[in-house]
């Protein structure tokens, strides 16, 4: 069997009409077919979103997720608890789709090979890390927030002076949310806490 | 209902337009001029030192002073609320005083004619039902004074004189005599303070000379009584003037108190600041009460004065 005998027979199977199914039958057939394969795919993709999928890494669960339940966005006044994924996993399905495919190809090697398998290793790479999940929340105008933060929601008379003015400057700056509002539910990187580089200038 | 008659009404007619007539040459002249009384919070520091500023996980508005913004710039409408927090001993205070407020409200009236400044402060001493420290006065009012060309000044005010290496403070040395100083006035700042190493005598004459210091009027009340008034000021020490510039007047009754300073606009001496009607200068105020000493004390945030008009927190009108 050669294969242009191979597709010469597939081609002739899907233009041959049913003799035993109704056009309608076979439309609807296909679907449910389809309604429960999507099903099936999107629960998928959510399991593998899910808190409990994250910290199922050590790397995850014993430093950025540590420091996650010890962040606003994890114990706040509101009540309001974002999960892993309302910040690291698009929404929409395709930037979805090439988180995940990123994941998987970046991410489980990177577990496997044991690149950030101790806090030293860790540390060593957090502001690798963090620059690159900055960098692409600022390619999408910090869209993972906005999904729970509108700007145009904010109320003035509710907000600090200090949240009133800095929000101002920075749009009049065309900055967005990640450029000021860093290292809210993770530990910024120890080159970022100049205090501890030691290069805080108290002369002015 | 009885109808008014026609004197009654002829009556209400005249009396309006007098107090229209009294009204427009009120407003239309410019020789009347009314101070007004402004408002100021003084509220308690505690161990929040120029250091404590500028660490960035101590204080996130350290990048904003960097860039020219003072404190009003985020903490404008805070002060109670700060006050409150520290006088809890939640923040910055390890050892709060039991009863002592952690705000003071003050009225400040500003004027001033060809050769004085006059400054009234009125406040209400808060009641306490122990001493808050073993200051031999009851009460301390301090104003400070600072022009642009200390470029700290207008952004920290009094913070600019606050180390963390000063008695009280949370990196003093034991027994330590360090007094407030500036910023400029040391070799190297580190964190923890200036310490002792103090610029070549040269360089603060220089730095007095181009104003580069903070002048401070000091009034000392007992229990109502005026004690002293001298002036002063604050480069690599706190220094007090030999002859002081200037009087004050007080007025108590009970815990209420009025004390008008009044100081000449072009006083003798390097170590004293001249003032010119339309420049903007920076005033801020410290307040110890109850016999308080040290970091127990009261201030406001730095405040933009001018003497004329404009918009800065303090105004002083010229007197009529």
């Amino acid at each position: 069997m050669n294969k242009n005998g191979l597709f010469t027979r597939i081609r002739r199977w899907l233009r041959k009409p049913s003799v035993r199914w109704g056009a309608g039958t076979l439309l609807i057939a296909g679907f449910a077919v389809g309604a429960v394969a999507w099903a099936g795919f999107e629960s998928f993709v959510d399991a593998t979103s899910d808190n409990s999928m994250c910290v199922s890494c050590h790397e995850m669960r014993n430093y950025v997720f540590a420091e996650y339940q010890q962040s606003p966005h994890y114990v706040s006044r509101s009540g309001l608890r974002p999960a892993c994924k309302d910040c690291h996993v698009p929404r929409s399905f395709f930037p979805k789709m090439a988180a995940k495919i990123r994941a998987t190809a970046i991410e489980i090697p990177a577990h496997l090979r044991g690149t950030i398998d101790t806090q030293e290793k860790f540390e060593a790479k957090r502001e690798q890390l963090a620059n690159r999940v900055w960098d692409r929340m600022r390619s999408n105008d910090s869209a993972a927030c906005r999904n729970c933060h509108d700007v145009t929601a904010m109320s003035a008379e509710e907000q600090q002076l200090r949240a009133v003015r800095e929000h101002e400057a920075g749009f009049a700056r065309g900055e967005t949310c990640i450029d000021c509002h860093q290292g809210i539910a993770h530990q910024l990187p120890a080159s970022m806490l100049e205090e501890e580089a030691d290069d805080v200038d108290f002369s002015f | 209902m009885n109808r008014p008659d026609a004197s009654h009404q002829l009556r209400n007619m005249s009396n309006l337009a007098f107090r229209k007539l009294l009204a427009w040459i009120l407003l239309a002249s410019p020789a009347v001029s009314v101070a007004a009384e402004q408002e100021v919070i003084l509220f308690q520091p505690g161990q929040s030192s120029w250091e404590w500023l500028l660490v960035p996980s101590s204080h996130d508005g350290g990048k904003r002073m960097r860039e020219g913004k003072n404190c009003l710039y985020c903490h404008d409408g805070e002060e109670k609320t700060i006050g409150n927090l520290i006088a809890s001993g939640e923040k910055l205070e390890p050892a709060p005083i039991d009863g002592m407020p952690g705000f003071v409200q003050m009225k400040l009236d500003a004027s001033y004619d060809e050769n004085m400044l006059h400054l009234t402060l009125k406040w209400q001493s808060p009641e306490m039902s122990q001493p808050a420290g073993d200051e031999s006065e009851s009460t301390h009012l301090t104003v400070m004074l600072g022009t642009p060309a200390l470029s700290v000044a207008p952004i920290a005010g009094c913070w600019a004189a606050c180390h963390s290496d000063l008695p009280g403070m949370p990196d003093a040395q034991p027994g330590s005599t360090l007094t407030k100083y500036l910023p400029g006035s040391r070799t190297k700042m580190t964190r923890t303070g200036g310490g002792s190493d103090i610029r070549a005598e040269a360089e603060l004459t220089s730095q007095m000379n181009e104003g580069q210091f903070l002048e401070y009027w000091q009034v000392v009340l007992d229990g109502g009584e005026l004690i002293t008034a001298t002036d002063g000021y604050f480069l690599e020490a706190r220094a007090v003037n030999e002859d002081t510039a200037i009087t004050a007047e007080v007025k108590s009754n009970g815990s209420d108190h009025a004390v008008e300073i009044t100081r000449p606009l072009n006083p003798s001496g390097p170590q004293r600041l001249a003032l010119k009607e339309g420049e903007e200068y920076t005033l801020a105020i410290a307040l110890h009460e109850n016999h308080a000493s040290g970091r127990h004390h009261l201030t406001s945030f730095p405040l933009r004065f001018v003497l004329g008009s404009g918009d800065a927190e303090i105004v002083a009108s010229p007197a009529q």
